[in-house]
């Protein structure tokens, strides 16, 4: 079991990408939305991954997440769920 | 300070941006690891980098379009420009003289280091782990005990090889059909090569090149050489096709490959990849960009930075497939292992 309940990485997640991206209503970033839907470009992404890291700790690489999202299909990469759910798996 | 709709402009100039499709090497910034090293400074200090116009620019195989990047630039505002690679920095430094500018490169025999002196220039001094440390020569004797001949291609054209290195390679071309330079020639370019390989009982061979012609026919004069060793740099990744023919040579005669600051080369064909800690440089090029920016440092102010570490990566298939034993000891002098 994660030491985060699922909300509670959500809402990390959440609170860093609109530190990132302070123009996007944070009821904009859904569990079901990509972060390239919402304007996240590469150098976008460095930022959020430096933050996400940050806040949940040294067990979490979002560039291991890069890499299995890379894996993808391009329209089913980099969804919200898919980092809510490795954040999970590395915290497990 | 110029700034443009309230944004601080920073412009990252460039050869190792790269378009999908060219090679392993266009996988060199995808994980971004300086660039990232970067942005944790500047977080670190709290900077809102959302006030920060960050923009990546490609420099051109065309030299004449140097001039145009450089007044494209100054009209825009930019307040620094960023360069990754000697050649970049070697570049721009003939282009501007007044825009605060942090690079982070090499300097193979302290050659170009000059670039120092320069008032609006700053930077990061990356050490080429291969060839600063003899531990690390070392280590490649340990991987390869079998190794007798070191050969290391160099794109002659780029600004990595310097003027007086170039004036010596040009001479021995004029004096020797297209052939290696011998380890014992008046004409080698980095003689503390020479020193190391000769640590390890092996022989140093410098082929320099113009194009993948050459290239070409100077790997073409070692296949039957037994024995042998290809040391590549990123020069050689500045030339179109040069990384393609070098993965179909080694794959093709099983001959094992170095690199040096450029692992996924390396998880492409070769053996073991000799880098800096891109991610701690780029923590480095994050601190002098917040001195230049919000600490009213000069670069004069700032100088050149050490390297600040060395991350070494391994690929274990790859030695499998050329029957290279790895024992766990070794194994773990490596950063990385895949």
């Amino acid at each position: 079991m994660s030491e985060y309940a699922r909300v509670d990485a959500f809402e990390i997640i959440k609170s860093c990408i609109a530190q990132s991206l302070p123009e996007l209503a944070i009821a904009n970033i859904t569990e079901d939305v990509s972060l390239s839907s919402l304007g996240v470009d590469s150098i976008k992404l460095v930022e959020i991954s430096v933050r996400i890291e940050e806040a949940f700790g040294e067990k979490v690489v979002i560039d291991d997440w890069i890499d299995e999202q890379m894996n993808l299909d391009v329209d089913d990469r980099y969804t919200i769920r898919s980092l809510i759910e490795f954040v999970e798996l590395a915290h497990a | 300070m110029p700034r443009s709709d309230g944004k601080i402009k920073i412009k990252v100039l460039s050869s190792y941006i790269y378009e999908k499709g060219v090679g392993p090497q266009e996988n060199m910034g995808r994980s971004n690891k300086w660039y990232k090293g970067f942005v944790k400074a500047l977080l670190a200090r709290n900077v809102d980098l959302n006030k920060l116009d960050i923009d990546f620019v490609g420099l051109s195989t065309d030299r004449s379009d140097d001039f145009r990047v450089a007044q494209r630039f100054g009209e825009e505002g930019a307040a620094l420009v960023i360069c990754p690679g000697t050649d970049a920095a070697v570049r721009w430094s003939k282009q501007s003289h007044s825009i605060p500018t942090v690079y982070f490169g090499a300097h193979p025999e302290n050659n170009g280091i000059e670039l120092h002196e320069r008032a609006n220039i700053c930077g990061v001094r990356l050490n080429l782990p291969l060839i600063w440390s003899p531990a690390n020569f070392k280590t490649v004797k340990e991987l390869l005990p079998n190794i007798e001949h070191i050969y290391f291609p160099l794109n002659r054209e780029s600004e990595f090889v310097f003027d007086n290195v170039r004036s010596l390679y040009k001479s021995f071309r004029e004096k020797s059909e297209t052939s290696w330079i011998p380890h014992n020639s008046h004409y080698i370019g980095h003689r503390s090569i020479t020193f190391l390989c000769e640590s390890i009982d092996c022989e140093y061979f410098e082929g320099p090149y113009s194009g993948t012609s050459e290239l070409g026919t100077l790997l073409e004069s070692i296949r039957t050489v037994e024995k042998k060793l290809i040391v590549g740099f990123n020069d050689t990744t500045l030339v179109p096709g040069a990384i393609d023919l070098i993965s179909k040579y080694v794959r093709a005669y099983g001959v094992p490959l170095l690199w040096v600051n450029n692992f996924p080369v390396i998880q492409d064909c070769g053996v073991a990849d000799f880098s800096s800690d891109f991610f701690r440089v780029g923590m480095c090029v994050g601190d002098l960009a917040h001195a230049l920016l919000f600490e009213g440092a000069t670069p004069k102010d700032l100088g050149l930075l050490p390297d600040p570490g060395q991350k070494t990566g391994l690929n274990l298939s790859r030695c499998a497939a050329l029957n290279i034993d790895v024992p766990a000891a070794l194994r773990s002098k490596f950063d990385i292992a895949v």
